[in-house]
């Protein structure tokens, strides 16, 4: 090691140790993975000093993140001025770029006089959207979503990005929930607005999106692209159904329903009925709401017994793949409605009261009960 | 006693014992020797702090057998320089440490002192840091070479580095497939 001649096999006999250290240093995966394709040394040490595992990152909406127990205060080469909306696929990031403060003043900022300042519908701002993955530092625009929302008011949110392939955001369809409707994109080409669709939360199952609507229907949404890679949603369609009351009317089939959809029979929604009787009093719930105001799957009761404090319920899709071989197929993954009922006492802090969790089985046109995760 | 001495003998003993409590001397394996703070070295140098600790300094030159000249020169300009820099508290609490403790930026002087380096001269740096325990200068010259890697091919990473590369046709198609998504110029 004194002699200085320099000879070309030198750095790839860089001690494995060492290399461990550079590879620390590298932040983007697709760095140490190129790393490893230089030489057979490289590769070897590489091998044993990959991070044991890739811990996943909870990024905070001002750009901070935890993985690994450990906490940064901000996703490496973030731009400025971006609020984080969610994550779309594989580490990709969805931002909004706003000079909207509100948005981006933390939660103890906002606590002024021992009160919250509050988003104000009549203030409006301009945002601009854009995708950022901080593994491998690139970045996509999204002027479609720009278009879609506008100017708005700071009560305005952006619930969800969905990204139907997880890798390449530029060549295939994006998601985002809005507060009432949803948008299809496709970076670059175009979007389509559905709105007035009613549902509050959504997730990809396969190449089809499906959504939740207060009553706890399910409903399937087809996107597809045209010729010029406009997005369309040919059909949408309810897959699971809420029983309905003797003599009731389905107020919202006009949203959802084709006509050759009718093939259920009576006997399939009775027995329904029996296991998710909740449909009647969310029908109670739901009428409170305003045309204009959101229906986000919470709804608050107000108990007399035997705790007389408030309990609400929120209910959240989830897509779970199973753990077994070929866990990315659809017939291995499973769609899940997640009931999650939180207790709030008068003097004390909200709890979890329970968790409901339901199995869609869209064969059968149910949410099946869920005891255990496997 | 030391009356009976002449003057000039007196302050050049004075010299050597003062030179004996604050700085130590090291020799590289082609027999230079260099001076370097006790403290600074104590500091910066597990390995050196735990042969000052045990009293294996040798005052005519600790022989390092395994670092050459040219390093040991940049080690102890780095240790000098780092005595001489304002001690930043993170680098001193750097013990509460995560496994993923986020790295501390190099400072200004140290990304300088490390990017006047040859190839060559890194190398052997790296190395040396490794050997004498130096976990900071560790940390500013791999953090250096990964600087040299980032957002680089395999091709280019080979080019900087001088590597040949040693896979054949067959496996490089299949690390290449293997790795597909990492390569941006496919």
């Amino acid at each position: 090691m004194a002699s200085s001649s320099p000879s070309s096999s030198r750095w790839s006999d860089l001690l494995p140790d060492l290399l461990g250290r550079v590879i620390a240093h590298l932040t983007f995966p697709g760095d140490r993975a190129r790393l490893r394709a230089v030489c057979r040394a490289w590769r070897s040490a590489a091998r044993h000093h990959m991070p044991r595992r890739q811990f996943p990152w909870i990024v905070l909406p001002d750009g901070s993140f935890c993985t690994d127990g450990a906490f940064f205060p901000r996703v490496p080469g973030l731009p400025e001025n971006v609020t984080c909306l969610g994550a779309g696929g594989d580490g990709w990031l969805a931002l909004d770029r706003t000079d909207d403060v509100f948005r981006r003043t933390n939660l103890w900022d906002k606590l002024v006089d021992m009160c919250f300042l509050r988003p104000r519908p009549d203030v409006k701002h301009r945002h601009t959207y854009l995708l950022y993955n901080p593994f491998s530092g690139e970045t996509v625009a999204l002027p479609e979503l720009d278009s879609v929302v506008g100017y708005i008011p700071e009560t305005f949110e952006i619930r969800k990005v969905l990204m139907r392939s997880s890798t390449s955001p530029a060549d295939d369809l994006l998601e985002v929930q809005l507060m009432s409707s949803c948008a299809g994109l496709h970076a670059g080409k175009g979007s389509c607005v559905l709105a007035d669709l009613r549902v509050f939360d959504v997730a990809f199952h396969g190449d089809r999106l499906y959504g939740i609507t207060p009553e706890e229907e399910l409903v399937a949404i087809d996107l597809a692209e045209d010729d010029e890679g406009m997005p369309t949603v040919p059909r949408i369609r309810r897959v699971i159904r809420r029983p309905l009351a003797d003599g009731e009317e389905d107020r919202w089939s006009f949203v959802y329903d084709d006509d050759d959809e009718q093939q259920r029979d009576d006997e399939d929604e009775a027995e329904e009925h029996d296991y998710l009787s909740a449909g009647s009093s969310n029908e109670e719930a739901e009428q409170e709401w305003d045309d204009n105001d959101v229906p986000d799957g919470v709804e608050s009761e107000h108990l007399d017994e035997p705790s007389k404090a408030y309990m609400t319920t929120s209910r959240q899709l989830v897509v779970q793949s199973s753990s077994c071989a070929g866990g990315d197929d659809d017939e291995h993954q499973q769609l899940l409605m997640v009931r999650h009922h939180d207790q709030s006492p008068a003097f004390s802090r909200p709890y979890t009261r329970g968790v409901d969790i339901f199995k869609a089985d869209m064969k059968q046109g149910k949410w099946v009960p869920v005891s255990t995760l496997t | 006693m030391e009356v009976d001495k002449g003057k000039g003998e007196a302050e050049e003993t004075r010299k050597v014992a003062e030179a004996d409590r604050d700085t130590v001397t090291l020799k590289s394996s082609d027999g230079k020797l260099f001076e370097v703070s006790k403290e600074a070295a104590a500091r910066l140098s597990t390995v050196l702090a735990g042969m000052i600790a045990g009293g294996s300094i040798d005052d005519n030159g600790t022989d390092l057998k395994q670092i050459g000249s040219e390093a040991l020169e940049n080690v102890v300009d780095y240790c000098n320089k780092h005595a001489n820099s304002i001690p930043s508290a993170a680098l001193i609490s750097s013990s509460i440490s995560f496994n993923t403790a986020p790295f501390k930026e190099p400072e200004e002087w140290e990304r300088k002192f490390v990017d006047r380096l040859s190839h060559d001269a890194l190398f052997d740096l790296v190395e040396a840091a490794n050997f004498l325990g130096m976990e900071r200068l560790l940390d500013v010259t791999c953090h250096k070479i990964s600087e040299m890697m980032k957002g680089k091919s395999p091709d280019q990473i080979r080019e900087v580095f001088n590597i040949k590369n040693d896979y054949t046709k067959e496996e490089l198609e299949e690390i290449r497939q293997e790795l597909a998504w990492a390569f941006y110029d496919d």
